[in-house]
């Protein structure tokens, strides 16, 4: 009996663990840079997608096609990408290690693709 | 937190539901790793292609235009908000709040296939086919459809999903404290979301 009151007290806190690593995201309101912001991090998350896309559409279609704007927008994806990775999939909370099943096959796959596109198809 | 999922695991012979959680959850990352082999293989041969072919790209460009994919792309994150926002009134206790949430998510991914179709005939209208056909119009499409109908694809599986998981809510079998099924739809989802956030830009904006 004893022992299966320690094991609920136990599964308790780790319910609680698990509550208050998620309480911000239950929040209602989100504290960016000391500012209050009356809205969930889902939805200021979602407005920072929505900027950041209306940002590449207009660096796209204003700004002539050169290094630097084809570089804006690569880092423009990669940072609504790490947005939606970090708070959506809620990677910032859980175990880091899940990181690497994006990273590792992403190196995995580029390598592989441009080893094969070097192959040469003309000489044989 | 390791030592009361074992504790639990030893008292009960099975795992807790924080442990069911976290196993799925690892099983589905390592899905996502396999889906993320895929798409950078498809991503990375349009790039070269692209690169070798800027011409083609630009004209591709100027018939398609650009505004319908933009449109179409704020409807795949809003319906990634949806989703993790339907998650969020679960996790508050609010049932139906999840499933109004949800149903807007699958509605967002309906609406988001039928304009990628209508997007498809526009561009197949202008020469732009999936077949070889002897003009570099038909070499673009080869490399373009693969990449985004693939993906397309995996929004039909992901709205199905969405309205299993919407009879499942109905039928009450998702709690505050039982979200697990919830949560592995929405690493998915917020999956496929990545996937067209790199798409959009490297096939429609670059």
């Amino acid at each position: 009996m004893t022992d299966l009151s320690t094991t609920v007290e136990h599964a308790e806190e780790a319910a609680q663990e698990v509550h208050d690593s998620h309480s911000a995201d239950h929040s209602d309101k989100t504290v960016i840079l000391g500012t209050t912001i009356n809205a969930p991090i889902y939805t200021v998350v979602f407005g920072a997608l929505a900027l950041l896309t209306f940002f590449e559409l207009a660096v796209a279609e204003l700004l002539p096609r050169n290094f630097v704007t084809t570089t804006l927008l690569v880092v423009a994806s990669i940072i609504k990408a790490v947005l939606v990775v970090l708070f959506y999939m809620h990677l910032k909370d859980d175990n880091p290690l899940y990181a690497l099943a994006l990273v590792l096959p992403l190196f995995i796959g580029l390598i592989a693709t441009f080893f094969l596109l070097a192959v040469p198809t003309s000489t044989y | 937190m390791a030592a009361i999922e074992q504790h639990v695991e030893h008292e009960h012979g099975h795992a807790s539901p924080q442990a069911r959680l976290e196993n799925l959850k690892f099983a589905t990352w390592l899905y996502l790793a396999s889906e993320v082999i895929i798409f950078t293989v498809l991503i990375a041969t349009y790039v070269v292609f692209s690169l070798n072919n800027r011409d083609v790209v630009h004209e591709v460009h100027e018939k398609a235009g650009i505004m319908l994919v933009a449109f179409n792309t704020f409807l795949l994150l809003a319906s990634s908000w949806a989703m993790v926002m339907g998650l969020r009134q679960l996790k508050l206790g609010n049932r139906q709040g999840l499933i109004s949430w949800i149903s807007l998510t699958a509605l967002l991914g309906v609406i988001f296939v039928s304009l990628q179709y209508v997007e498809y005939r526009t561009l197949s209208d202008a020469g732009v086919v999936l077949f070889y056909s002897g003009g570099a119009l038909s070499e673009f499409g080869m490399r373009f459809y693969a990449p985004t109908a693939f993906h397309g694809a995996h929004v039909i599986v992901g709205v199905l999903w969405a309205l299993f998981i919407i009879w499942n809510a109905r039928r009450g079998n998702y709690s505050a404290t039982n979200y697990a099924g919830v949560e592995i739809f929405g690493l998915y989802w917020h999956f496929v979301d990545v996937v067209w956030i790199f798409l959009f830009t490297f096939i429609y904006l670059i």
